[in-house]
């Protein structure tokens, strides 16, 4: 969730607000499920006006969200902004199809692995090019701050890495599960960085 | 000569000097060692904070100035493809033939404050991309590259680990890209140091080994973010702080040396970054 004072700062000049929620990631991580959308009301339905209110299913998804969006047209048409509780896709969905002001309540930082509410990992960064095979399920694209794909870096001491101290270097988890598995002449293998999909090539899955 | 020459005679001595501020600083470096040049090979550029001139303008400045042998530190670290390659394109034509890859320097501040690491290419792929240049003449993007000489292309490896299985497999991997030595970082395990020299020797690689110069308390703290487990023993920090910084490095250098003549090691670097005048004390006895 951003700041709260940042998120004042942008609603400032609006006087009616529509609160768009989601139901899907936002919720499970707790910023932007029924109880915030609740909450952020309480706190500001005496400062601006709020129009209305919707925990949408899945926000990201342009077919479900039209359907939710229907179901609060007149509330959508007269906020002058949506704060919307979801991810940067969401938050982009929202504007397309509404065409209003969108004002993100939201820092998106990763999708990750779920460990226990409050508890998320990074464990991929859609390189668009998965080796995990090779690096038996582990991905040092991700969780390697160097992103060696080749093996440890010279900023390992006793298997640890010391550019983010606690943490195992990922290329000694790595070659120790490939080991077990019988696969280490795979995990060995020369192999080029990934080519990361830039601003330039915008990704598109298209059938 | 270059390095590759000297390691087939004797083991090489090469020096380490920061990557100054001002061109000023430069001269004043350039100007302390003044005379000792007998006393190294070749001379390699260590960045020790966050801004400084551009090390391969230091480099081609002090080419300029003197027909000296430059080790280039090539880090990966906040270049991309491109960006390497005009690196190593930089590299060839101003007559730098060697080099030796690393990830980068990180300075913790900078990267606490979440500076973007962009890696286009981990140190093996960019040994590869330099010895597919060296031989095929051609750079990353296929166009035709004038060049004819030799590379002297090396990595650095951590000694201070338990367990080397990794880095033994790294170093295999090291050679099939085309490598042609390593470098050491500083560590006092010499067990370890040992293990991985003999290893990278049975592969067909030379093996450089690296001592740095401790003046102070401060400049060994420095030192351990640079080089990740290397800490200097507790007798030695207890002589620097009873002022016998420059007995207890010159003893500390000597024992190191004379341990790697026997290992076999094929070159020697003195990381003498930010602190210029001891390391001229310390080559000058050494």
């Amino acid at each position: 969730m951003k700041p709260l004072d940042e998120i004042e700062k942008m609603i400032e000049p609006y006087e009616k607000i529509f609160l768009l929620g989601c139901n899907s990631c936002a919720a499970v991580c707790r910023t932007g499920g029924e109880e915030q959308i609740k909450e952020f009301y309480k706190k500001f339905s005496g400062k601006k006006k709020i129009t209305g209110s919707i925990v949408a299913e899945t926000p990201c998804d342009m077919r479900t969200l039209r359907a939710d969006l229907r179901l609060v047209r007149k509330a959508v048409e007269e906020s002058d902004a949506i704060l919307v509780f979801a991810c940067g896709v969401g938050v982009q969905t929202v504007a397309a199809l509404t065409g209003k002001i969108v004002i993100p309540a939201l820092n998106t930082l990763f999708s990750g692995q779920v460990e226990r509410i409050g508890v998320y990992h990074e464990l991929c960064k859609f390189c668009g090019d998965c080796m995990l095979y090779e690096t038996v399920g582990i991905c040092p694209i991700a969780i390697c701050p160097v992103m060696s794909v080749n093996g440890p870096c010279e900023y390992v001491v006793d298997g640890k890495c010391t550019l983010l101290p606690g943490r195992e270097c990922v290329w000694y988890l790595i070659l120790d599960r490939a080991k077990s598995l019988g696969l280490l002449d795979l995990a060995l293998r020369y192999r080029e960085s990934r080519r990361y999909h830039g601003a330039l090539s915008l990704k598109v899955k298209e059938e | 000569m270059g390095l590759a020459d000297v390691i087939s005679k004797k083991m090489a001595i090469v020096i380490g000097i920061r990557v100054p501020r001002t061109l000023k600083e430069l001269d004043d470096i350039w100007n302390s060692l003044k005379g000792l040049d007998d006393k190294f090979d070749a001379l390699t550029f260590s960045k020790i904070t966050p801004s400084s001139i551009d090390p391969l303008a230091s480099s081609v400045i002090l080419l300029q100035r003197t027909p000296i042998e430059i080790l280039y530190q090539l880090e990966c670290k906040k270049k991309n493809k491109s960006a390497v390659m005009s690196e190593v394109l930089t590299l060839i034509n101003v007559g730098i033939r060697s080099v030796v890859v690393s990830t980068g320097t990180f300075f913790q501040e900078e990267f606490d404050a979440g500076a973007s690491v962009v890696s286009d290419v981990d140190v093996t792929e960019l040994v590869r991309i330099m010895k597919t240049l060296e031989r095929g003449k051609r750079d990353i993007f296929g166009q035709v590259v004038d060049f004819d000489g030799k590379l002297f292309v090396g990595l650095r490896v951590n000694p201070n680990n338990e367990n080397l299985e990794p880095l033994l497999h790294s170093i295999k991997k090291f050679r099939e890209v085309g490598a042609d030595f390593i470098q050491l970082m500083p560590s006092l395990n010499i067990n370890s140091i040992k293990r991985i020299a003999e290893f990278a020797k049975s592969q067909g690689l030379a093996v450089f080994s690296t001592v740095c110069l401790v003046p102070s308390i401060e400049h060994a703290e420095s030192l351990s973010r640079r080089y990740p487990g290397f800490t200097p023993p507790p007798e030695f920090l207890e002589e620097l702080k009873s002022g016998r910084a420059d007995e207890a490095n010159l003893s500390q250098i000597s024992a190191m040396i004379s341990e790697f003549k026997k290992i076999g090691m094929s070159g020697c670097i003195i990381d003498g970054a930010g602190c210029e005048d001891l390391l001229r004390k310390v080559i000058t006895e050494v």
